[in-house]
């Protein structure tokens, strides 16, 4: 698996100065989720744009946030399938029916 | 088999009022609303589970729309077809839920907590609040694409939900279900719009790491 520590002498003197001089991950983290929902000042998209140049994870969290909002709408086309998420049961669809009938008469 | 259960009531043109304007429809509606719960049941049944992640409550939706459906019987011109009619129905009886149980229990100061997620930021060396090494988010080892093709992984999504709390969840599930904007949210839910980009980040944080962990790090 990949290690995804810090290893100053690899990341280059300007991504280097990106994680230090900016806000950390735990701040940018919070940014992406805003900029899934569209409300970013200039200077936060400016923030976000600096350090995921720099910070892998970061750009792994919104990749895998982006997905995670696809696969939430895909949730909607799914329940066509029967396969997921159940059904009623016997015993509701019967009172459901009961319930319609005694109130259309 | 179905014939067992259809009493033979017929909503026609002659049982509604003679004057009222919505009953003007040229042809004589005529139907059983039991033949919904056959047909159209299932389905909602599974809109709203998703949405309330509750099996009873999600049942008591689907009776309450059928009920609602009958009394607009008379405005439901087959515009559009029976079943985005009925959902239709289903998809405003849901946010009526919402309204009523945000308005029922006070916002709790845990629910736009983030504290939860402090020992993913937590690191020896001197990059405070970056990720941690062993918590950051992973290279998944199956395809995201693929999942998409999976109902199990659907399944693995929804019990996810599930373990959100619920408002935070319901504030997920008007954003990225019902795809609604942060205000039309922070309206029905009666939340500030810092609490809804607390509880939408907080919701992100853990189902992404939840499907991580119960999915796309798990071997097939």
């Amino acid at each position: 698996m990949e290690r995804t520590t810090i290893k100053p002498k690899l990341i280059g003197a300007r991504n280097l100065w990106i994680l230090r001089h900016l806000p950390p991950c735990k701040e940018i983290v919070q940014i992406v989720s805003a900029s899934l929902d569209g409300r970013l000042t200039l200077r936060e998209r400016l923030i976000m744009r600096l350090h995921l140049m720099a910070c892998r994870p970061c750009v792994r969290y919104m990749r895998q946030s982006e997905f995670l909002s696809e696969a939430t709408h895909h949730l909607e086309d799914k329940l066509k399938e029967e396969v997921f998420t159940g059904h009623l049961t016997d015993e509701s669809r019967q009172r459901i029916k009961e319930v319609l009938r005694t109130s259309a008469i | 088999m179905m014939q067992s259960d259809a009493l033979p009531f017929l909503i026609s043109n002659s049982d509604m009022q003679p004057n009222d304007a919505s009953s003007e429809a040229a042809n004589t509606i005529d139907i059983d609303p039991t033949v919904w719960v056959d047909d159209h049941g299932d389905y909602l049944f599974r809109y709203a589970v998703v949405r309330l992640r509750d099996e009873a409550q999600a049942e008591d939706a689907v009776q309450e729309t059928l009920l609602a459906a009958i009394q607009t019987l008379g405005s439901y011109g087959g515009k559009s077809t029976e079943r985005t009619w009925l959902t239709g129905i289903l998809k405003h009886k849901i946010i009526d839920h919402y309204r009523k149980s945000s308005r029922e229990v006070p916002l709790n100061p845990s629910e736009t907590d983030l504290s939860e997620f402090d020992p993913l930021f937590e690191r020896q060396d001197d990059f405070k609040d970056h990720w941690s090494d062993t918590l950051s988010p992973r290279i998944w080892n199956r395809p995201p694409d693929e999942a998409l093709q999976e109902n199990e992984f659907f399944g693995v999504l929804q019990s996810c939900l599930t373990k959100l709390p619920e408002r935070v969840a319901n504030v997920f599930s008007l954003r990225e279900m019902n795809g609604l904007e942060a205000g039309e949210i922070c309206e029905i839910l009666a939340l500030s719009a810092n609490n809804f980009w607390v509880m939408m980040h907080r919701a992100r944080m853990s189902l992404r790491r939840c499907i991580e962990i119960n999915w796309f790090m798990k071997a097939k």
